[in-house]
C-alpha cells in the first residue's frame, strides 16, 4: 500500500518535473486539431505530450538520486543538523596545494601541478555558461584523480614544508619527518588542518617502513594523510 | 489517491514526502553514522554535550511503519544528533576551507588546541577569517555559485556586489533595494564599487543587474523569474499553494490563490494557453510567474533595458511577446497575491520585506557552511526549526550578511561532530 503509494507520487513528479521553463517550440496554431498533432498515443491535444505541442519544462532534479541520498543521509530534520562530505571545491584544493608547496604551473606530464590543472573536468567545477554551480558530490573519478595529485605532490610538499609560514610555529619550521624517519605531530598538522593524534602519527610511520623504500614510503604516506584528510572538505 | 489529488500539492514537496516515507519504509540507515566530520578521529572539543539548540521536536517524525517493515523508532535521529560533541579543531578546518579557500595554518591549530576555552578562542579566530582579504574572494565563489553565473566580467557584477554586501557586512535587503553602485569589478579578487550602465527607470539591487538579465534571458522572461524565486525564496514554482478549485473541463485543482482568469490564455487575449487543464494545471506555477515576468520583460538579450518589451514568445517567427501573453487588460503585476509591484524597485521592496527571503538567506548561508548543495536543485532543505536560532539574529541584525556567517559558523550543529 504504501509502496504504491510512493510509486505514484514519484510518477506524479516526475510527469511534473519533466519539462523546462524554456519554451521551445509549439505550432503556430496554439489550439491545432488533433490531426496536426497527435502526440503520443492516448495524450491528442495534450499540451504535455507531443513534442509540436510542449514545452519543454526539463528540470534537474532526479527524484530516485533524492531518495538514495535520504537513504544515506537520513530525513532533512536530522540531515540539516550535520556535517556533509562536501568535495572539496576545485579552488580550493588548488589553493591548498600551493600553500603547502606545490607549484600549480609545472607542466612536466606526471607533476602534480601538471594533473591539477588537466583535471578540472574530473574534479569537477562550475559551469556558469549553462548555469551551474560547482557540485558538491564527490565522485569517484574526482577522488581518484586527487590521490593522483596528492602522490604526485607529495615530494614537493616534503621539500618545502620546512620553509612554508602556514606550517611555522614561533618560528620553528616543521619537518614532515623526524630524524628516525617517523612522521611529526605537527608535520601531519601542516597538511591536514587539524590536530594530531598518536595513532595517526604511528599510522603515518607505518606506510613509511611499509614500502619498498623510505623515499617511496615518506610519499606515499603524505599522500594517504591529505586523501585522508582533504577528499571531503 | 487520484493523480489529479496529487497534484493539487507542490509536486517537489509531494517527492519530498514519498521520498521520506521511502526511506522510512526500508528502515533507511537508522544506524548509520552521521555523514561528514570527525574524519581525523579526534574529539577534542571541551564540555561535549552541553549544547541545547540541536534539537529538533520533528526529529525521525515520519519514521517508524505501520507495515511492520520500518526498523528504526522515531527517536533515532535525535539520538544520534544528541550524540555529536563539540569538536573546535574540525570546525576550525571546515570553517578555514569555506571562508579562506585554505587550511587553518600549524600556529592557528596549535592555539586552538592549547586554549583555556576553545569555545571563545574558536570565536575569535572565525572573526579573523572574516577581516581576512581571502574572505572576500570565498564571497565571490559562494556567489557565484549561489547566483549560477560569474567568471566573465559582465557576468559578476551581481556576485560581486554580493560580496561586497557580505564583506562589508552589509544588508541582504540591498540587494533588492540599492540604487546606486550595484555593478562593481573585479581584479585580482579586489572588488571595486561601479553603478550598472543598462539604463533601467530605476535601479533595484541584483534585479536590474545586466548579467543576470543576460544569464538569464529567455521566452517570456520566464528563466529570470525562475532565478529570482529559486534564488532568493528557496523554492521551485508553484510558489504559492492555496485550496484546490476545480477549473476546466476535465475539473483539475487549480491550486494557485489567484483568480484562474487573472492570467492570460487564448480564451482571454493571450497567445498561450496558459489556462490549459488538459495534462497540468499550468496555471498553478504560471499565476505567480505571469505576474512577475512582465516586470522583466523590458530587459534585452544583453540585459539592457529597452523603452518596449524585448523577450519573444517561442511559437514560430519567435514575436515579441505583449502584455496581454502574460496578464488579460486590467491585472498588475505583483510578487505574490495581494503583493502588487508594478516596478521592479516595488518587487524589491516586497521581496525585502517577506521573510520567506530572509528564511532563504539563512538556509542557503547554513547549507554552504554544512556543505550541502544547492537548497532547491538537490532539494537539500532546511527545516525551519533548525536555523530558528541564527534567523532570529538575522532578523534582529537587520539581515546583517557578515554577522550571519559568524553566527552559522559559530552555531553548534557547525562546531559539533
Amino acid at each position: 500500500m504504501r509502496i504504491s503509494h510512493i510509486a505514484s507520487c514519484l510518477l506524479v513528479v516526475a510527469a511534473c518535473i519533466n519539462g523546462s521553463d524554456t519554451p521551445v517550440e509549439i505550432p503556430p496554431n496554439p489550439d491545432p486539431p488533433p490531426s496536426d498533432d497527435p502526440g503520443l498515443p492516448g495524450e491528442e491535444n495534450n499540451p504535455a505530450g507531443g513534442e509540436d505541442t510542449t514545452f519543454d519544462h526539463t528540470d534537474p532534479i532526479d527524484p530516485w538520486s533524492i531518495l538514495d541520498r535520504i537513504l544515506v543521509e537520513g530525513p532533512p530534520s536530522y540531515s540539516a543538523h550535520v556535517h556533509s562530505c562536501m568535495k572539496m571545491k576545485y579552488a580550493t584544493l588548488g589553493r591548498v596545494l600551493a600553500s603547502r608547496g606545490v607549484n600549480l604551473a609545472n607542466t612536466t606530464a606526471t607533476s602534480a601541478g601538471f594533473l591539477y590543472t588537466n583535471g578540472m573536468q574530473a574534479i569537477g567545477t562550475a559551469t556558469y555558461a549553462q548555469r551551474q554551480a560547482e557540485a558538491t558530490d564527490l565522485t569517484t573519478a574526482g577522488a581518484s584523480k586527487m590521490l593522483d595529485i596528492y602522490a604526485s605532490a607529495a615530494p614537493e610538499i616534503i621539500a618545502a614544508m620546512p620553509n612554508r609560514a602556514e606550517c611555522t610555529v614561533n618560528g620553528a619550521p616543521t619537518q614532515m619527518f623526524d630524524a628516525a624517519g617517523n612522521c611529526t605531530a605537527r608535520g601531519i598538522e601542516c597538511i591536514t588542518g587539524l590536530p594530531t593524534t598518536p595513532a595517526q602519527i604511528e599510522l603515518c610511520s607505518q606506510v613509511v617502513v611499509s614500502a619498498s623504500n623510505s623515499t617511496k614510503g615518506r610519499n606515499m604516506a603524505v599522500a594517504v594523510t591529505m586523501a585522508a584528510a582533504q577528499i571531503c572538505e | 489517491m487520484t493523480s489529479e489529488a496529487l497534484m493539487s500539492k507542490r509536486p517537489l514537496a509531494i517527492a519530498v514526502a514519498a521520498l521520506l516515507g521511502a526511506a522510512s519504509c526500508t528502515g533507511g540507515a537508522p544506524d548509520s553514522s552521521p555523514t561528514g566530520g570527525g574524519d581525523d578521529g579526534t574529539t577534542t572539543g571541551s564540555d561535549p554535550g552541553t549544547g541545547s539548540d540541536t534539537g529538533s521536536g520533528s526529529a525521525g517524525s515520519g519514521s517508524g511503519s505501520d507495515t511492520g517493515m520500518g526498523s528504526g523508532s522515531p527517536d533515532i535521529w535525535q539520538t544520534q544528533l544528541n550524540a555529536r560533541t563539540y569538536n573546535y579543531p574540525a570546525a576550525l578546518r571546515t570553517a578555514a576551507l569555506r571562508l579562506t579557500g585554505d587550511l587553518p595554518t600549524v600556529a592557528q591549530i596549535e592555539q586552538l588546541a592549547n586554549a583555556a576555552d576553545p569555545k571563545a578562542v574558536y570565536g575569535q579566530l572565525i572573526n579573523a577569517m572574516l577581516t581576512d582579504p581571502r574572505f572576500t574572494r570565498q564571497m565571490l565563489g559562494f556567489w557565484r555559485d549561489t547566483f549560477k553565473m560569474g567568471g566573465a566580467a559582465d557576468l559578476d557584477t551581481a556576485p560581486a556586489f554580493a560580496a561586497q554586501l557580505t564583506v562589508n557586512n552589509g544588508s541582504s535587503d540591498q540587494l533588492f533595494l540599492a540604487t546606486t553602485g550595484t555593478c562593481p569589478t573585479v581584479a585580482n579578487d579586489v572588488i571595486t564599487s561601479a553603478s550598472c550602465t543598462n539604463n533601467p527607470p530605476a535601479t533595484a539591487g541584483v534585479l536590474t543587474n545586466p548579467g543576470a538579465m543576460k544569464q538569464f534571458a529567455g521566452n517570456l522572461a520566464f528563466r529570470r523569474v525562475r532565478w529570482v524565486q529559486e534564488v532568493f525564496d528557496c523554492t521551485a514554482f508553484p510558489a504559492e499553494v492555496g485550496t484546490p478549485k476545480p477549473v476546466g473541463a476535465n475539473n483539475a485543482p487549480y491550486t494557485a490563490p489567484w483568480d484562474f482568469a487573472s492570467i492570460a490564455g487564448t480564451d482571454n487575449g493571450g497567445r498561450v494557453n496558459f489556462h490549459d487543464t488538459s495534462a497540468v494545471v499550468c496555471a498553478n506555477c504560471h499565476a505567480t510567474m505571469n505576474h512577475l515576468a512582465p516586470l522583466f520583460a523590458n530587459f534585452d538579450a544583453n540585459g539592457l533595458y529597452t523603452t518596449a518589451i524585448a523577450v519573444t514568445l517561442p511559437t514560430d517567427g519567435r514575436p515579441l511577446a505583449t502584455r496581454a501573453d502574460w496578464l488579460p487588460a486590467g491585472e498588475t503585476t505583483a510578487w505574490r497575491y495581494n503583493k502588487p509591484a508594478t516596478t521592479l524597485t516595488q518587487l524589491g521592496q516586497a521581496m525585502a520585506a517577506d521573510p520567506q527571503v530572509g528564511t532563504c538567506t539563512v538556509a542557503r548561508v547554513w547549507n554552504f557552511a554544512l556543505g550541502k548543495g544547492d537548497i532547491v536543485q538537490t532539494l537539500s532543505i532546511v527545516p525551519a526549526d533548525v536555523i530558528q536560532t541564527q534567523l532570529a539574529a538575522f532578523d534582529a541584525s537587520g539581515h546583517k550578511l557578515r554577522d550571519l556567517f559568524y553566527t552559522v559558523f559559530t552555531s553548534d550543529d557547525f562546531t559539533k561532530y
